[in-house]
């Protein structure tokens, strides 16, 4: 491209140099991340807010108790096994595994 | 040393083409590290091609939380790191705004694009306040004619001039072989006259803008030795 030279000024060094060679690798100055961060948002420079992930709204407790076990049972024993899972505070299939337990334990 | 950064919130305005037109001219002479931080990877779409040099490597695995440690492993191996973001206003960007030593603002002659600018040029101001340092930003204008000067380009000048923002005198002018190289591989130069026109007046343009980013490189490795 043709311009006319420049005369003032700091020396701009010539045009055409296209020699890389001088450059050295060394480390970066790296920012406060906090501050970094924050200077992105007060800009407009943050992320859309994220959507909701799986788990976020329901609650996943996972327990390996993935089989069913259908009994037939006399209501009696039916309700004397509530009763009991009641009256220890645990959920039914809790008991059923401490029943177990017991069970071996004895033997 | 170097790091530099292409920086636009809005895409299409030339970021990965002006990246890699000016790592390639820094190839010949240097090793240079790409951190393609756009999803898309466009750079290491290009980079799987045939002619892609080896004095070029691309880092892509890049997340707002090892940014800074991909950064600083690449400068502290290669003299220059060119960093391309998304084309959106995301927390990255803002980083590789505030880890360069020159931000390149490519700038398509249009008003739209110009809004999209200012809004990078007010970032690198940002981070200048909170770095308290001085961060070297220079416009690109992109995809600009070889025959005409639009009215719109000439009025862009104008108020880039007025409110001091430096500008490249080099224009990465609209050559179909900027196009090319993304879609045949490797560099200009390996581009042949059967396969785009004129792909030497390419060369030429892109030698000038690599010329011009060194000029300023070459400025601020003066000013902090002196």
């Amino acid at each position: 491209m043709n311009e006319r030279r420049k005369t003032f000024g700091a020396d701009p060094g010539p045009a055409d140099d296209v020699d890389a060679g001088d450059f050295q690798p060394a480390p970066i100055r790296r920012p406060d991340p906090v501050v970094a961060r924050r200077v992105a948002v007060e800009g407009g420079y943050a992320d859309p807010a994220p959507t909701l992930a799986p788990g976020d709204t329901q609650r996943r407790h996972r327990t390996g108790r993935t089989a069913q076990l259908n009994l037939k049972v006399t209501p009696e024993n039916r309700a004397r096994f509530a009763d009991m899972a009641d009256a220890a505070g645990v959920s039914m299939n809790v008991l059923f595994e401490q029943a177990l337990q017991a069970l071996e334990d004895r033997e | 040393m170097p790091v530099i950064t292409m920086s636009s919130p809005k895409g299409g305005a030339g970021k990965t083409t002006s990246l890699a037109v000016l790592a390639t001219q820094l190839a010949k002479t240097a090793r240079v590290a790409i951190i393609d931080a756009d999803k898309n990877h466009p750079i290491v779409t290009w980079s799987e091609q045939p002619g892609f040099p080896e004095n070029i490597e691309v880092i892509s695995d890049i997340t707002e939380e090892n940014f800074w440690d991909r950064l600083d492993d690449a400068a502290r191996r290669v003299p220059f790191v060119l960093i391309d973001p998304e084309g959106t206003a995301n927390v990255i960007s803002s980083h590789a705004i505030s880890a360069a030593d020159l931000v390149v603002i490519p700038l398509q002659a249009s008003q739209l694009d110009a809004d999209q600018a200012q809004r990078a040029i007010r970032q690198v101001a940002n981070q200048e306040r909170s770095s308290r340092r001085k961060i070297a930003t220079r416009i690109l204008f992109t995809k600009t004619s070889t025959a005409i000067q639009t009215r719109t380009l000439k009025h862009l000048k104008a108020e880039l001039a007025e409110a001091g923002v430096a500008c490249f005198e080099t224009q990465l002018v609209d050559r179909e072989a900027f196009r090319a190289m993304f879609s045949f591989g490797g560099t200009l130069e390996l581009l042949d006259s059967r396969q785009v026109s004129s792909p030497e007046k390419a060369v030429a343009n892109a030698r000038a803008f690599a010329a011009e980013v060194l000029q300023v490189l070459k400025g601020q490795e003066r000013e902090r030795t002196t």
